[in-house]
């Protein structure tokens, strides 16, 4: 059975029970019936959801070992006026910076060094021009990792 | 392309010499950024394939009679370009004898000690188009060319985001101290900057119009 046809099964178990308390005769609200029926429901079967869905999602999360791993390359390259469009992979070879990873850099720098970044550039260039400068290039990195990540 | 980030270099220039594939392969890995290489047939002996990216500046010509480098201003240079961008697989129609402003699909910077210059691919120079003019590129320079593409040819030319127009010819170079500091980092065409060059200002002094 597929993760999604597991959580359809679910939530098919539970409506009858929904059913059963909206019409009960102590609720007149039927909105608030619904709501607490199924808040009622998703916290009997919360671990029984979260079981399903987590294999599901896992591909999308972005722990703190990935941040690790991905994100100080990444920085190190914006930190020195590089669009971090690809880094280093652990076979020694170049692969697409991934996007999570490119903006939780670009946030990093900016609240961590900010003033590193800025002296990258000439003195008369303005601290808004620098900061623009600094959205052009995590720009160009999302747009030119995901085109390489698709070409390959 | 690169006035912004020049300065002058050291006295220990030893040999100017084309930059080998090997020497390209491990440079990329180590110090030399030319960013994202879509295909490993784009590195070559002495040069890297550059592809144009999905920018572009082109000039609003009802809105000008003439370029005066002397009088010209942002706002006077806002006035009369302005910016297009074409979604990769989709096409700018450079007609003959046309021109207008690109850039590079790659993000580039170089090493303190290698210089570039930027040239068209020979198969699209047949074809009519030239992609630079002001070719070289500095030690030290980062961010994505300008290419000034012309259709020198007779028949309208579709120019598509990602094709390898040209090539970056990378030569080892006296190596500078330190990366010089960047008026901006380019990811899009920039245009000409003439207007904040000190010379006008004693043009004008000399020569009142």
């Amino acid at each position: 059975m597929s993760s999604s046809s597991a959580i359809d099964s679910v939530l098919t178990e539970a409506m009858p029970r929904v059913a059963a308390g909206a019409n009960a005769a102590k609720y007149k609200d039927e909105a608030k019936v619904v709501q607490k029926t199924i808040e009622k429901n998703l916290g009997k079967n919360a671990d029984n959801l979260l079981a399903k869905i987590r294999p599901v999602i896992s591909g999308y999360s972005f722990k703190a070992s990935a941040y690790g791993q991905q994100v100080p390359d990444v920085l190190r390259r914006l930190r020195s006026g590089i669009a971090p469009i690809e880094v280093l992979d652990s076979s020694g070879a170049m692969s697409p910076a991934s996007v999570v990873a490119i903006l939780n850099a670009g946030w990093e720098l900016y609240k961590t060094d900010i003033d590193g970044f800025y002296g990258e550039f000439r003195g008369d260039v303005p601290k808004m021009e620098r900061l623009a400068n600094l959205n052009h290039l995590l720009f160009k990195a999302i747009e030119a990792s995901e085109v390489a990540r698709r070409w390959k | 392309m690169s006035a912004d980030q020049s300065m002058p270099v050291s006295e220990s220039l030893t040999s100017a010499a084309v930059l080998s594939k090997e020497t390209l392969l491990r440079r990329l890995k180590e110090d030399l950024i030319v960013s994202p290489i879509l295909e490993p047939s784009q590195i070559g002996d002495g040069s890297v394939d550059i592809s144009l990216g999905t920018r572009f500046i082109r000039s609003r010509r009802a809105k000008a009679t003439e370029i005066n480098f002397r009088e010209l201003d942002k706002e006077k240079i806002r006035s009369f370009q302005e910016s297009v961008v074409v979604p990769f697989g989709e096409h700018y129609i450079l007609h003959s004898r046309s021109f207008v402003l690109g850039c590079t699909f790659e993000f580039i910077a170089l090493p303190l000690d290698v210089c570039g210059f930027v040239l068209s691919r020979s198969s699209y120079g047949r074809a009519g188009l030239l992609i630079a003019t002001a070719t070289f590129v500095h030690p030290g320079w980062r961010g994505c060319l300008t290419l000034e593409l012309e259709n020198l040819g007779e028949i309208p030319i579709k120019l598509h985001p990602l094709s390898a127009v040209g090539q970056l010819v990378l030569l080892n170079a006296a190596k500078l101290p330190e990366r010089p500091k960047a008026k901006i980092i380019p990811v899009s065409p920039t245009f000409t900057t003439l207007n904040e060059d000190p010379r006008w200002k004693k043009i004008k002094a000399l020569s009142p119009e």
